[in-house]
C-alpha cells in the first residue's frame, strides 16, 4: 500500500484520511517523520530510551487525537507535540518552570517565511540595504550563506565562528531582516 | 528586479531520509550540504531534529532505531483497521434491518388499506 503513496503529499493524505479514516494512511503520514521526531526527543531529552518514548508519544496522540479534529498544518502539529512533550518531561525532571513558559512560545511556525511570499518583489527591491544594516557578524553569515551559497562548514572555516555560531547568526539575521524590513513597508506605507 | 536575494525568500521543499542520513554523516558536498541547511533555516522542525541527531555516537543505530518505531507504528495502524472494519458489518446489519422494516410497514399498510377497502 505504501508503496504507490510515496508521491503523495501530506494534504493530500490527510484529506484522504479525513474522507475514509483508514489509519494505515495516517501511518504512512506519520513515518516520513519518525527520524524527525526523533530527533527532537534526542535534542531535548538527550537520551535514545526517552528519544522513542518522544516519537511513540507522539504517534499515539496523533492515533487518537487526529480523528477528533481538523488539523490543517500537520508538521507543524506534530512538531509542537513532540517538543511539548519534552519540555513537560524535563519540567519533571526540575527545570524551573520560567524556563519553561519561555521555551513553550518559541515553538516556530513551520510556514514562517509565507508572509514573506506576498510583497516579494518589494522585499528584494530594499533587501541590500536592509542586509547592511544587520550586525557585522550577521551580515557575513547571511552574505556567504545565501549569495556564496556555502554551507555552515565552509563558513565556520572561513570565519573562524563555530558552526553553532554560524547557525545562530543565520537564523537571527533571517530574523532580524523580517523586522527591518516590515519597519521600513510601514514608514512607505 | 534586484533578484540576487531570492533565495532568502523562498520557501524551500521537503528533505528525504537519506540526504538527512548523509548529511548527518558528511557525505554531501558543499553544495548539497548548503541545500539542506537552507531547509533547517526555514524549519525549526529539522533543525531541532539535526541538533538532536547529531548527538547520536553511532549514527549507523539510527537506521534499525527507525526501522523499529516505524513496525510498531504499523502494528497501531493495522489494529485499528481492523477495529474499523467492525464497524463495516454493524452498519450493514443496520441498513439491512432498516429495509425490512420499511419492506414491514408497506406491508402492513397495504394489508390495512385491502381490509378497510373490502369492509
Amino acid at each position: 500500500m505504501a508503496s504507490h503513496l510515496d508521491q503523495i503529499t501530506d494534504q493530500e493524505l490527510l484529506a484522504r484520511y479525513y474522507q475514509d479514516g483508514n489509519a494505515e494512511l495516517l501511518g504512512v503520514l506519520l513515518q516520513r517523520y519518525t527520524l524527525l521526531l526523533f530527533g527532537v526527543g534526542m535534542k531535548y531529552l538527550k537520551d535514545e530510551e526517552e528519544a522513542r518514548d518522544v516519537v511513540q508519544h507522539v504517534f499515539l496522540k496523533v492515533l487518537t487525537e487526529l480523528p477528533k479534529y481538523r488539523v490543517e498544518y500537520f508538521k507543524s502539529w506534530l512538531y509542537m507535540i513532540a517538543k511539548n512533550h519534552c519540555l513537560m518531561k524535563l519540567r519533571d525532571k526540575g527545570f524551573s518552570k520560567l524556563e519553561m513558559d519561555e521555551k513553550l512560545f518559541i515553538v516556530k511556525d513551520e510556514d514562517e517565511t509565507k508572509s514573506w511570499h506576498y510583497e516579494k518583489e518589494r522585499l528584494l527591491n530594499s533587501m541590500t540595504e536592509a542586509v547592511e544594516e544587520l550586525a557585522d557578524e550577521q551580515r557575513t553569515c547571511i552574505t556567504l550563506f545565501y549569495l556564496k551559497k556555502k554551507s555552515y562548514q565552509e563558513i565556520s572555516a572561513f570565519t573562524g565562528f563555530s558552526q553553532m555560531q554560524v547557525k545562530s547568526y543565520i537564523q537571527n539575521g533571517k530574523r532580524n531582516l523580517k523586522i527591518i524590513l516590515q519597519r521600513r513597508i510601514e514608514h512607505e506605507r | 528586479m534586484n533578484d540576487k536575494w531570492h533565495d532568502i525568500l523562498h520557501k524551500s521543499g521537503q528533505i528525504t531520509e537519506q540526504k538527512l542520513m548523509d548529511y548527518l554523516e558528511g557525505r554531501l558536498s558543499p553544495e548539497d550540504a548548503h541545500e539542506v541547511e537552507k531547509l533547517m533555516v526555514d524549519s525549526g522542525f529539522l533543525d531541532d531534529a539535526v541538533e538532536g541527531l547529531s548527538q547520536m555516537k553511532d549514527k549507523q543505530k539510527i537506521a534499525g532505531i527507525l526501522q523499529e518505531l516505524n513496525g510498531q507504528l504499523k502494528t497501531k495502524t493495522r489494529t485499528k483497521k481492523k477495529k474499523n472494519l467492525l464497524i463495516i458489518p454493524d452498519q450493514l446489519t443496520l441498513a439491512v434491518a432498516t429495509t425490512i422494516t420499511v419492506l414491514l410497514l408497506i406491508v402492513i399498510a397495504y394489508v390495512i388499506y385491502r381490509m378497510y377497502h373490502s369492509s
